[in-house]
């Protein structure tokens, strides 16, 4: 809880910031070098990849998502290649500039980023097993 | 073309997380990961994890400071 609020905070502070200059550089660095360090710490040199049930393997539960990651990649990549404005051809970056104009759009999409980060780490430790998988 | 297109197809892929999200989560066996063992899985991999990490920051770069 006290990780969520300070995670809070700092993305109201980090939302104050303006792109391009070197106080939004600073406050973004800050989270890039902990995850580093996060990473390299907790993580295990050699990791053991997460191993599903003999029956749900065989259901291919991933492949629903990566046709979607392809989609996403694939649309992404027309947009932006597109000849013509940008507000024609709508990308995902163009799309959540529009969230980033407003302080608390920033704020959530910075707070957001922050938790995300905060579960890869911890996803990556060994002692976390989500329901539905086993590890080997 | 207008951007009608554009943002139709962006909101049919999100439908299709949320549909992919809703399938995860049903009870009768999961034909679909759930978003947490999709994670999971990229986070263990060997070199999937280090993707993972590159990307995490090259969206935080992208969007708040370049």
């Amino acid at each position: 809880m006290a990780t969520l609020a300070a995670a809070a905070a700092y993305a109201l502070c980090a939302a104050t910031t303006t792109p391009f200059t070197w106080a939004a550089d600073a406050v973004t660095a800050v989270p890039l070098v902990t995850l580093a360090v996060l990473a390299v710490a907790r993580w295990p040199a050699h990791p053991e990849p997460l191993a599903l049930a003999e029956a749900q393997r065989a259901r291919h539960p991933y492949r629903p998502w990566l046709v979607l990651a392809a989609g996403v990649v694939a649309w992404e990549l027309v947009e932006y290649l597109a000849r013509g404005s940008r507000g024609a051809h709508p990308t995902l970056s163009s799309m959540v500039d529009a969230l980033d104009r407003h302080y608390v759009g920033t704020a959530a999409l910075f707070f957001t980023w922050l938790c995300l980060g905060a579960l890869i780490v911890q996803r990556g430790v060994p002692s976390v097993t989500p329901e539905g998988a086993e590890r080997p | 073309m207008t951007s009608a297109l554009g943002y139709a197809t962006w909101t049919l892929l999100l439908i299709g997380a949320l549909v992919l999200w809703y399938l995860s989560h049903i009870a009768r066996g999961p034909a679909v990961a759930r978003p947490s063992v999709v994670l999971t899985r990229l986070a263990t991999g060997r070199w999937l994890r280090v993707l993972l990490v590159l990307a995490w920051m090259w969206a935080g770069w992208h969007l708040f400071a370049r």
